[in-house]
């Protein structure tokens, strides 16, 4: 069985028993190289969850609002899952009422390695033992791995999640293709100042469209402190300090919720790289607290305990 | 002179009254003299007021052009620009970008009985008209005046009570929620009051203004009184900036309350999606 | 005006001279994304597919100071921002975005007064077309306005037909533009080139859509609505990349007795952008505010201003991270109710 069919029986269960009311997951999307998150409420409706390497979504993002409605199962990758573990920990979500359906592929598709197609001429996209076959009128072409998946897959190691109630896909610990932190090593070779232009030329660029904010599953505030409008606390404009002071602002916001998904990268129409920052920050969350984002159920959650002993530095 | 349409025009604010615990009512001269000697606005219009350093915010021109040379609005305080103007003191400088919005059908009142219905701050737009009415005298019919508040100390406009009442042909009718010590009027909603008042509708007009909740009451009982939608007039309140059509904010539907209103007809407001 | 033709080498050249005169913007490739900048700054790219980022901040900046203030004592004194006091070119705009320039346009001075700093760029600038050979999957300007073959707002166009380009003027302003000495006038053979490229674009896009009808009978209350609502994410990307979204907000900027006022983007897919102080919100849910989107674009636009509100250029279905479709939706909209038997539905 595929997993789309074994994910399909899964959900048809976990609706037909009432075990959830909804399952969230991924159907086709408006053409064959996209898939849209959708909201499978019947057993029937199940026959349209799709799994392939378009799947791009984070869905847990929809979890803290889902669950108000009754309990819910959602499709989550291995990185993904950790955003549930988080979400938790802090209280945003109850354990019991979210099914876990961790999914493990074998990578998802980065729209650049599309490039070379064209768009409107490809009639399915899936994996191959090797990588992912685009098809076309012209027949099959095999993008290799290394250039058709997202950098996140290519560093993951497919290890154990910290829950899961199903389990679809090849679980087997694999050698990650590419070191997860590469780009943090060549930021790191930057002198202060020239990380300050870095960042400087590519907050210029923002225009505060939020995508990357409410793409995020670790960005859950019902109202973010940019938006306040009763007592200002960030300014709208979209001028060099502003954007800076929202991006930095952000950034602790989510210190130890930032799973590495790359949604918020993803979602981001201006380019901006804004994984390098959560992976910078993950890596000072380790070295600080010794805890990784979304590894387990038992480390304390880093924004929501404090400690006597919390170590206090100023990072660069 | 500016002809940037969001750069304001600056006035001084010339007396403050205090209405109730959380209202007050500005009265503001335009600096500019050529500017203030050439000002004129219709009952209903609309004004943007700016406290310098906190923003700018809606508020209804609540005076009238018959009485020229300032503007008045009455201000609630509610947040940040709000409370900044309840901070100011006379003397302060404040930004007018005004006349806005449309206006009363005032020309198509004339000759007619006119039931004036308001509940708290409400009053405000409806006091522009009042009024203008009043300085009209001749031209409209009886002047019937509701005006209902949660408790006496929250009914605006105090000091025009007198004015009003002896006004000729002019009633003034006015109600809070609860019994209070020393009230000697009615007791009751604003809708239920008007029921029990029952406005003749054959050659007359209703304008009301207030919560939503009232309005909703008084919509529903004028119609049952025989107030046909075109008799009925209320005004408007949405979230706004530009105020001249362009931010995009205050539309319902293809309407844009800042400028196609905020004064419509309850037989305009029925064509309009339900959302307001 | 007959045709002329300008060989690709000699584009530069051309651009160089017009900026001598004035400041001249065109496509450049910036991490990824295609925006128009001043000549100079980045490598041009002029092959890139379907759009390039909207001209919207060229005309409404994301951010825009309207004017400065100042206290002293009780007094205040304002200081307005200058207007915009020089000559532009922009090059390489899409049929898409110049067509959207002309809803902007109606939107900005339907009402008097006019949003003079809009209008003080718009007035100042003159735009160069570069027509689509290879359309992007998301596009779909011939379904809204037959923009490729019938320009608007475009003082001059060019088609890339191999190793020259094809030039018409449409304004007088455009007319002089091509009557510069890189420019010959066209041979028959660089017409057929050109009716062979628009051939081929044409090819991979619908036919007119019939939507100025249709919008009349959408369905408010349509189940699509709280469908597109549960995986909207609110964000602003359809709209701060839309060429026609001119929403924004004013905001003050204060530093003690000083400061300015200014205004930016806005979208009615935030929450905030209608709530009022009591709490009450006349769009509360996702379900209100994507349908505000479809519904002006497509149904408002047209009562109000007698033209669409969208140009068809797709930047909102590619850009959007969860696949929100507008041209899909619309579709679905415009799907003709199932025939009901012995109802009478006017
Ligand atoms: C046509 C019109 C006429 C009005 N006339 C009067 C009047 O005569 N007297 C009076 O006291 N008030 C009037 N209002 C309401 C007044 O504009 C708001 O109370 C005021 O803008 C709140 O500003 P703020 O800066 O104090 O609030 P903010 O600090 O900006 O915000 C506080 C809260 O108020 C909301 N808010 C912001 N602007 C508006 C708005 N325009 N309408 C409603 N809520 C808003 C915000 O969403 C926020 O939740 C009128 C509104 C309109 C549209
Ligand atoms: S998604 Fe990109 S452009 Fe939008 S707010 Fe985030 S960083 Fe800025
Ligand atoms: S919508 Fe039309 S004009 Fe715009 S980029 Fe696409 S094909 Fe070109
Ligand atoms: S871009 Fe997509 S997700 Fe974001 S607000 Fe628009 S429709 Fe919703
Ligand atoms: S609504 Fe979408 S397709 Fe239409 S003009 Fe705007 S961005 Fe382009
Ligand atoms: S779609 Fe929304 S943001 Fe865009 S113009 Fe319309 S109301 Fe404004
Ligand atoms: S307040 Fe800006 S459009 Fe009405």
């Amino acid at each position: 069985m595929s997993m789309e069919q074994e994910l399909r029986e899964k959900a048809k269960e976990l609706l037909s028993s009432g075990k959830v009311k909804v399952v969230i997951g991924y159907g086709e999307g408006s053409i064959p190289i996209k898939s849209t998150p959708i909201f499978v409420k019947t057993p029937e409706q199940a026959d349209c969850l799709v799994l392939n390497p378009t799947c791009t979504n984070n869905l847990t993002v929809y979890l803290p609002q889902a669950v108000k409605s009754g309990p819910v199962a959602v499709v989550a990758k291995p990185c993904e899952v950790k955003n549930i573990v988080e979400l938790v920990k802090e209280n945003q979500i109850k354990r019991e009422d979210v099914t876990v359906i961790a999914v493990s592929t074998p990578g998802i598709l980065n729209d650049a390695a599309l490039a070379e197609f064209d768009l409107l001429d490809v009639k399915k996209i899936s994996w191959k033992a090797d990588g992912v076959a685009v098809t076309t009128s012209q027949g099959d072409t095999v993008i290799p791995r290394d250039a058709a998946f997202q950098k996140k897959c290519l560093s993951c190691t497919a290890a154990q999640p910290a829950i899961a109630d199903i389990k679809i896909g090849d679980w087997a610990e694999r050698a990650p293709l590419q070191d997860k932190f590469a780009d943090v090593e060549e930021y790191e070779k930057l002198s202060a100042e020239e990380k300050r232009a870095f960042w400087a030329g590519q907050f210029s660029k923002c225009i505060r469209c939020y995508a990357c904010r409410q793409a995020c599953p670790g960005c859950y505030c019902n109202e973010c402190f940019v938006d306040k409008n009763g007592q200002i606390w960030a300014s709208k404009d979209t001028g060099a300090e502003s954007n800076w002071f929202f991006h930095m602002t952000r950034m602790m916001h989510t210190a130890g919720r930032c799973t590495g998904c790359g949604e918020c990268e993803r979602a981001c129409p201006m380019g901006i790289p804004l994984s390098l920052m959560g992976k910078k920050m993950s890596l000072l969350v380790k070295e600080l607290f010794g805890t990784q984002p979304g590894e387990s159920m038992e480390d304390a959650p880093v924004f929501g305990c404090y400690q006597t002993n919390d170590p206090d530095p100023c990072p660069e | 002179m500016s002809n940037n349409p969001y750069v304001p025009q600056l006035a001084v604010i010339e007396k403050i009254t205090e209405e109730t615990w959380d209202t007050k009512t500005f009265r503001a001269v335009f600096v500019d003299e050529e500017f203030r000697n050439n000002f004129t606005y219709k009952p209903g219009q609309f004004q943007e007021v700016s406290v310098f350093g906190t923003g700018e915010a809606t508020f209804c021109l609540t005076s009238t052009a018959t009485r020229p040379g300032y503007i008045e609005f009455s201000v609630k305080r509610f947040g940040c620009v709000t409370k900044a103007l309840h901070g100011l003191s006379e003397g302060a400088t404040v930004g007018v970008r005004a006349p806005l919005g449309n206006c009363f059908p005032y020309e198509s009142f004339k000759g007619k009985d006119l039931w004036f219905i308001g509940g708290g701050i409400g009053m405000a737009p409806l006091r522009s008209l009042l009024n203008f009415c009043l300085d009209n005298r001749d031209d409209y019919g009886t002047v019937n005046i509701i005006y209902g508040a949660r408790s006496a100390g929250d009914l605006c406009f105090k000091s025009e009570f007198d004015e009003w009442k002896n006004s000729p042909n002019t009633n003034l009718y006015l109600t809070i929620d609860r019994e209070e010590e020393g009230w000697t009027e009615n007791v009751g909603f604003v809708p239920s009051y008007l029921m029990d008042l029952k406005p003749n509708p054959e050659g007359a007009i209703a304008i009301t203004c207030g919560p939503p909740i009232m309005i909703k009451f008084v919509l529903k009982n004028l119609n049952e009184l025989g107030f046909t939608d075109e008799q009925i007039y209320t005004t408007l309140e949405m979230r706004m900036k530009c105020g001249i059509g362009k931010c995009g904010r205050c539309n319902i539907g293809q309407y844009y309350v800042c400028t196609d209103g905020p004064v419509f007809s309850n037989a305009q407001l029925k064509g309009l999606p339900l959302e307001y | 005006m007959e045709a002329k033709v300008i060989a690709k080498q000699d584009i530069s050249a051309w651009l160089s001279s017009l900026a001598e005169k004035m400041e001249v913007l065109a496509p450049v490739e910036d991490g990824g994304v295609i925006r128009y900048r001043p000549l100079g700054e980045g490598e041009m790219n002029l092959n890139f597919s379907g759009p390039a980022k909207s001209l919207r901040d060229h005309f409404t900046p994301e951010t825009e100071t309207l004017f400065r203030y100042k206290y002293e004592g009780l007094k205040a004194e304002l200081e307005e921002s200058p207007a915009e006091e020089h000559d532009r070119l922009i090059f390489g705009v899409r049929a898409c975005d110049a067509a959207a320039l002309k809803y902007v346009d109606a939107v900005y001075s339907m009402v008097e007064p006019r949003d003079e700093p809009y209008f003080a760029r718009r007035e100042r600038t003159t735009i160069v077309g570069l027509f689509c050979n290879n359309p992007a999957w998301s596009c779909f300007c011939t379904e809204v306005g037959n923009f490729l073959t019938n320009p608007q707002e475009m003082d001059a166009g060019l088609t890339d037909i191999g190793d020259k380009y094809y030039a018409e003027a449409y304004t007088a302003k455009g007319e002089e533009l091509l009557s510069a000495a890189q420019f010959e006038p066209a041979g028959a053979e660089d017409a057929a080139a050109v009716e062979k490229v628009k051939q081929k674009a044409l090819s991979r896009l619908p036919a007119k859509g019939a939507h100025e009808e249709a919008c009349l009978s959408y369905n408010w209350d349509s189940p699509i609505f709280p469908e597109l609502a549960e995986k909207c994410l609110g964000c602003g990307v359809c709209a701060y990349s839309c060429p026609t979204c001119h929403c924004f907000d004013i905001q003050e900027c204060a530093q003690g007795k000083k400061g300015s006022r200014f205004r930016c983007w806005d979208t009615c897919q935030f929450e905030k952008f209608t709530l009022m102080g009591h709490g009450h919100n006349p769009r509360p849910s996702k379900k209100e505010r994507t349908r505000q989107r479809v519904f002006h674009k497509f149904k408002y636009s047209i009562e109000r201003y007698k033209m669409l509100g969208c140009v068809g250029c797709g930047r909102c279905i590619s850009a959007c991270p969860v696949n929100i479709d507008i041209h899909a939706v619309v579709a679905e909209l415009e799907k003709p109710a199932p025939a009901s038997e012995g109802v009478n539905n006017e």
